[in-house]
């Protein structure tokens, strides 16, 4: 695995003679000795790392001295740790919270303006220990509070030097200057496994407005081995657990991404769908599943949709991204994302599987 | 409706009769040449290696029948083949053919042709479609004249074309016995086909010629498979299909695929009869090979998806010039898809095509469906109902008109000679399982062990017919036997079960008992109470409506319900309500409330889930408004397990746990954060317990705690792995796909090392994705890791119905460790995963998270 690939959320290494070298600065604190005086030496020479390196010097001073701080007088005891404050900033990887931790984060953030600025500049999850023995486990629930009061400085730090790094430390707002490549996308729940079946999308809900479907109607299926022929069959439905659907639309092509040659023409009205998957596998017409969606009208939503498309780049494919995945239109933020520009990041995201 | 079903399975029959349609058409073609070329070309390395190897078959006609070959060109042109092509045969047959004297090459390609005139005889017979007596006369008379050849050639120096005769002497044989009733042939012609078959292989291999081998090899497996000696048909298969493979002689790899199909067919094994047509359709089209088109269309009829059987068939149907059994088994098959879709007319006009050219019972048996179907049930009587018709059918054929005449009589209100004949034709499955003659235990791999002959040869829609009719007579105990007998059989290892331990069963559950049995077109579900009565009802829906029904539940289940405008929470209310109604109907239900009454606090009710419904959400379906129990313990059964009941282990026995999970990925990292935390609440709970965390949770230890006496709470990623590649001896691979639990190390511990480790636990927590999930077989369930535990041993064992959050997950695990602590000195699992659920739903966990979590055992 390339350093590149390890920390595909590192600095830029742009204009830098040792970009393999950058790409460790925010992890100077987990270097090895030598590590360290390689960068150091690297850093004193080095235009665009010198910088960032005296910035990581300053913030680990900074962690050292507020490890001494007394575990009585912090007034960060009662805050929710970064880890908690990474979850409900919901970035990759993020543990799901229950409604009521929700809603308690939610409070404290609302009168706490430094966990409200971690929520937002938090980039990666904290790091955790990896190997516990049974003691440390006993213990944590009682060291509990103290390792918030350690990880809420660290995390602080942390903060600073990913949004240093990130935007270079040069501007004052991230929203203005930011390209497309920096869209925030929606992270997906850690769940354990993956059973989200063949047919992809769409799946859930689809936004419907006065001028028909927000998105246009795609099937998107998991690709099969040997698979020359692929057909989707749609039925409307009543939504009731026994119904049964009747026909409506049959589209084959030769790709596991298929939809209807004159799609402006077809006009799904507000109600219950199932559709139905097929492979023609070395000639063998094979079943790959049936799944639902339901055609919601919004008009409301239509309305702060089209309120959003007004804004500068990239806050507007941000804001309309998260609005249509946060109100449950996923294969809309979804069929969203795919006009945007390519990135990593869009990629990913489009990449991301439905796991059950 | 019924008959629509009864007509699947006429179009299995005919499968299973008539195996070697187009074996006898084949014959002229793949004539035993000494080295053949392959067929399977396309590249250019290909085309030269065929043009290589034509050449040298030239040479080698021409050398034997003294047309004049150079003896040096002969010996270059197969030590080309060698060196060039792997061919190293090639060097041995010239070098065979070079020894001889030219008297003895003259006589010898005498012989040759006169081999080949006979199997030109064979070949325009069973195009023509000469059969019955006509045929049975033909065939001796080649026979003889290819006995005589044999005989007379056999110790001629060039005694090739004597192996010939004998390969095709075996084949004819096959054909024959293949298809003569039960127990007709006697010892000694078995003994003597398979004596011809293995002599040809002997002077093949004597004369240093491997392509002519195939067609004995293959000679051989069929009359193995029907001798019923399937494992030993299973290896010649599989010879046949290795040679074929490095020979690249396609045609016979296809034969060796449909034998394999059809040793998984008898079997009942959907999932190896699936691999080998994959494994086929890799270099035959369905266009190519009406046998393949003819499975593959069946499978699909056989899946409920007749409209796309219908567009199948009808686009790989046989050509007008192709053998008349062939056109047979297409008018079968179409017509039953037709009957499916509803298109009685069209049914009919292929039955009666069919009825009008071969007749015999496959016509009666259609027919008699087909009146069903259309509320004729005494035309279907007229047509079965006579005991010396039914006498001179096939066992299957007659297992199959048993079920149509109970069907028939069942409707005709003569419920005791309806119940007489489905108990004859179950009774004609326990015997084809006894023919299996394999253990009934849970198989391993288990991911292959999907046979289930009541599932694929009787079909569930036999069983709910009978156990319809016993409850209508009144036999309600035996009904629910029955439902319960006859599925899940793995599970007991083929015991019976007596009505004395299905009481026991009830008797050990507050509300009792409830099972089902799922058929094509209707279900049937009974309630056992703990005091020995039963109620029962009829279920409107077959396995295709509530297979859809229990989808569209567990969409509704798991979809995010956060948003209020979203309606989701609304529509699951209704929905699964509307799904209870219909799968505890108002017989039951009542059954349930009265004894809800009087069950105390969270009574516990069993349910035998079956079918489609082992995968449905009923953790979350609102029971208080069926029954009025307002903290009802479900207890799920996929079947009923041997060994009984048993004894609840006390408190003290469920102490000392083996706490495992955390896996760290390849990369080092901790995959499950939540995991830790699951754990760490359980282990706060029981601290003698023993913790395997992160680095150390290695398939060594998960593998150790299988095979303790501990409790074991797993906390892990569930994921899916392709199989490895099987021995081929064991046939093609299989397409499934086998469950493992993620250890550290970038490593896993599949299904079958699960199913193998036996783990007799008294209780497991099963914290990963979907761990309640596998995959789907008739009559057997879902299996997977449920199924590996409870078939092991394992008392209980709790599972996941989805891919669950890790945060539900780990909040899950420390509610139920501390539900199960507050349940005194004989904890009840079934109330504490109750309790635990109910505590998620309190968290404000959206349903996904709660409902996810299942009591699967004996509680």
């Amino acid at each position: 695995m390339t350093d590149r690939e390890r920390r595909p959320d590192a600095a830029p290494v742009g204009g830098c003679g040792r970009p393999d070298l950058a790409l460790w600065l925010p992890d100077w604190d987990s270097l090895d000795a030598a590590s360290q005086r390689e960068l150091t030496q690297h850093a004193a020479s080095c235009p665009q790392c010198g910088p960032k390196w005296r910035l990581v010097q300053r913030t680990d001073a900074f962690l050292q001295s507020g490890l001494g701080l007394s575990a009585t007088a912090s007034p960060v005891a009662l805050c929710p740790t970064p880890e908690e404050l990474y979850d409900l900033g919901r970035g990759p990887g993020a543990r799901r919270l229950s409604e009521l931790e929700r809603v308690g984060l939610r409070a404290h953030v609302a009168a706490c303006a430094e966990c409200a600025a971690l929520v937002e500049t938090l980039s990666a999850r904290p790091p955790s220990p990896l190997l516990w023995s049974n003691a440390d486990l006993l213990r944590s629930a009682s060291e509990r509070a103290r390792r918030w009061r350690i990880w809420v400085p660290l995390a602080a730090a942390a903060a600073l030097l990913a949004v240093f790094l990130w935007g270079g430390g040069e501007q004052p707002s991230r929203a203005r200057d930011i390209g497309a490549e920096r869209i925030r996308f929606p992270s997906a729940p850690l769940v354990r496994g993956d059973a989200g079946g063949a047919l992809w999308h769409p799946r859930g809900r689809l936004l419907a407005g006065p001028r028909g479907l927000f998105s246009r109607l795609e099937f998107e299926l998991a690709p099969r081995e040997r698979a020359q022929r692929y057909r989707a069959e749609l039925e409307r439905h009543d939504g009731a657990v026994f119904s049964k659907g009747e026909p409506i639309l049959a589209i084959e092509g030769d790709v596991a991404h298929l939809h209807a040659v004159d799609a402006d023409a077809l006009e799904l009205a507000p109600g219950h769908y199932t559709w139905e998957g097929w492979a023609e596998v070395d000639g063998l017409h094979t079943p790959l599943g049936r799944r639902d969606f339901e055609v919601v009208r919004d008009d409301e939503l239509i309305a702060e949709l089209a309120r959003r498309d007004a804004a500068p780049e990239p806050a507007r494919s941000e804001s309309i991204l998260h609005l249509l995945h946060g109100a449950g239109f996923e294969s809309d933020a979804r069929a969203f994302a795919r006009t945007l520009p390519p990135s990593p990041e869009r990629d990913a995201y489009l990449a991301r599987r439905p796991v059950r | 409706m019924f008959a629509a079903r009864a007509l699947e399975l006429v179009a299995q029959l005919s499968r299973e009769l008539l195996p070697g349609a187009a074996a006898l058409a084949l014959v002229a073609a793949c004539g035993p040449h000494a080295i053949a070329a392959p067929q399977s070309t396309g590249a250019e390395s290909a085309s030269e290696s065929v043009d290589d190897l034509r050449a040298f078959g030239e040479a080698l006609v021409a050398w034997r029948s003294g047309a004049g070959a150079a003896p040096g060109a002969l010996s270059e042109l197969a030590e080309r083949l060698c060196e060039r092509w792997q061919r190293c045969d090639a060097p041995d047959v010239a070098r065979f053919y070079l020894a001889l004297t030219p008297e003895a090459l003259r006589a010898g390609w005498r012989a040759e042709l006169e081999l080949r005139a006979l199997r030109e005889a064979v070949h325009d017979a069973s195009v023509v479609g000469v059969r019955g007596a006509a045929w049975v006369e033909k065939a001796d008379a080649l026979r003889a004249e290819l006995e005589a050849l044999a005989e007379r050639e056999q110790a001629q120096p060039d005694f090739t074309p004597a192996a010939g005769a004998r390969s095709l002497l075996a084949l004819l044989e096959a054909q024959a016995l293949e298809t003569l009733p039960e127990n007709d042939a006697d010892e000694a012609r078995w003994t003597r086909a398979i004596e011809h078959a293995r002599s040809a292989l002997a002077l093949f291999a004597r004369a240093g010629q491997r392509t002519p081998q195939l067609e004995p090899l293959w000679a051989l497996a069929r009359l193995e498979l029907a001798r019923g000696r399937r494992e030993v048909a299973r290896e010649h298969f599989a010879e046949c299909e290795r040679l074929a493979r490095s020979l690249g002689r396609d045609e016979y790899r296809e034969h060796a695929l449909h034998g394999f199909a059809a040793l998984a067919r008898l079997e009942g094994d959907v999932l190896a009869q699936e691999a080998a047509l994959l494994e086929l359709a890799s270099f035959r089209s369905p266009a190519q090979s009406w046998p393949m088109a003819r499975d593959w269309g069946a499978r699909l009829l056989g899946d409920d998806y007749a409209d796309e059987a219908t567009e199948f068939l009808e686009r790989y149907a046989p050509p007008q010039n192709s053998h008349a059994v062939d056109r047979e088994e297409w008018d079968l098959l179409i017509g039953s898809a037709r009957l499916r879709s509803g298109d009685s007319a069209g049914a009919r006009e292929h039955f009666e095509r069919v009825a009008a050219s071969a007749g015999g019972e496959l016509a009666l048996l259609a027919l008699a469906s087909l009146a069903l179907h259309e509320r004729r049930e005494f035309e279907a009587l007229d047509l079965l109902d006579a005991p010396e018709r039914l006498a001179s059918f096939s066992p299957l054929g007659r297992a199959r008109a048993q079920s149509l005449l109970g069907e028939a009589f069942a409707r005709t209100g003569e419920l005791e000679r309806a119940r007489a004949n489905l108990e004859a034709a179950c009774a004609a499955a326990a015997a084809w399982e006894r023919e299996r003659g394999e253990p009934f235990e849970l198989q391993t791999p288990l991911s292959r062990a999907t046979a289930s002959v009541v599932g694929e040869r009787l079909g569930l829609h036999t069983i709910a017919l009978l156990a319809e009719v016993l409850a209508r007579q009144g036999a309600g105990l035996e009904a629910v036997r029955l439902c319960e007998q006859w599925q899940s059989r793995a599970l007991r290892a083929g015991a019976e079960l007596s009505p004395a331990a299905l009481r026991e069963w009830a008797a050990a559950f507050e509300l009792g008992l409830v099972t089902w049995v799922v058929g094509a077109d209707f279900s049937f579900v009974a309630h056992l109470a703990p005091d020995g009565s039963v109620s029962h009802a009829r279920v409107s829906h077959g396995r295709r409506s509530l297979d859809d029904a229990v989808r569209r539940l567990r969409e509704l289940a798991t979809a995010p319900d956060s948003a209020p405008s979203s309606g989701a929470a609304t529509r699951w209310t209704a929905q699964a309500r509307a799904f209870l109604d219909e799968i505890i109907p108002a017989p039951v239900a009542e059954a349930l409330a009265r004894l809800a009454r009087t069950g105390g606090d969270a009574p516990r009710l069993l349910l035998s889930l079956h079918g489609p419904l082992e995968a449905a959400p009923v953790e979350a379906l609102p029971w208080e408004q069926v029954c009025g129990a307002r903290e009802l313990a479900l207890v799920t059964a996929i079947g009923l397990p041997a060994g009984g009941l048993g004894v609840r282990p006390s408190a003290q026995a469920l102490e000392h746990w083996n706490l495992l999970g955390g896996p760290l990925d390849a990369a080092g990292r901790e995959a499950l954060p939540g995991a830790r935390e699951e754990l760490a609440a359980a282990l706060a709970l029981r601290p003698g317990s023993q913790l395997v965390l992160g680095a150390a949770f290695d398939r060594a230890a998960l593998l150790t705690a299988l095979a303790s006496d501990s409790p074991l709470h797993l906390a892990t990623h569930l994921g899916l792995e392709s199989h490895a590649e099987p021995e081929r001896s064991a046939g093609p691979a299989s397409a499934a796909a086998s469950a493992g639990f993620s250890v550290s190390g970038d490593a896993s511990v599949s299904l079958d090392e699960v199913a193998n480790a036996r783990p007799r636990l008294p209780l497991a927590v099963l914290s990963a994705c979907w761990s309640g999930g596998g995959t789907f077989v008739d009559a057997e369930g879902l299996l997977g890791m449920a199924r590996a535990f409870v078939g092991g041993g394992a008392r209980n064992v709790v599972v996941t119905l989805w891919p669950v959050d890790d945060a539900a997950a780990a909040e899950f695990g420390a509610a139920f460790h501390r539900a199960l602590r507050q349940q005194g000195e004989t904890p009840s699992a079934a109330r504490a995963c109750a309790t635990a659920r109910a505590h998620l739903r309190e968290l404000g966990f959206e349903r996904a998270g709660w409902a996810a979590f299942r009591l699967v055992g004996r509680d």
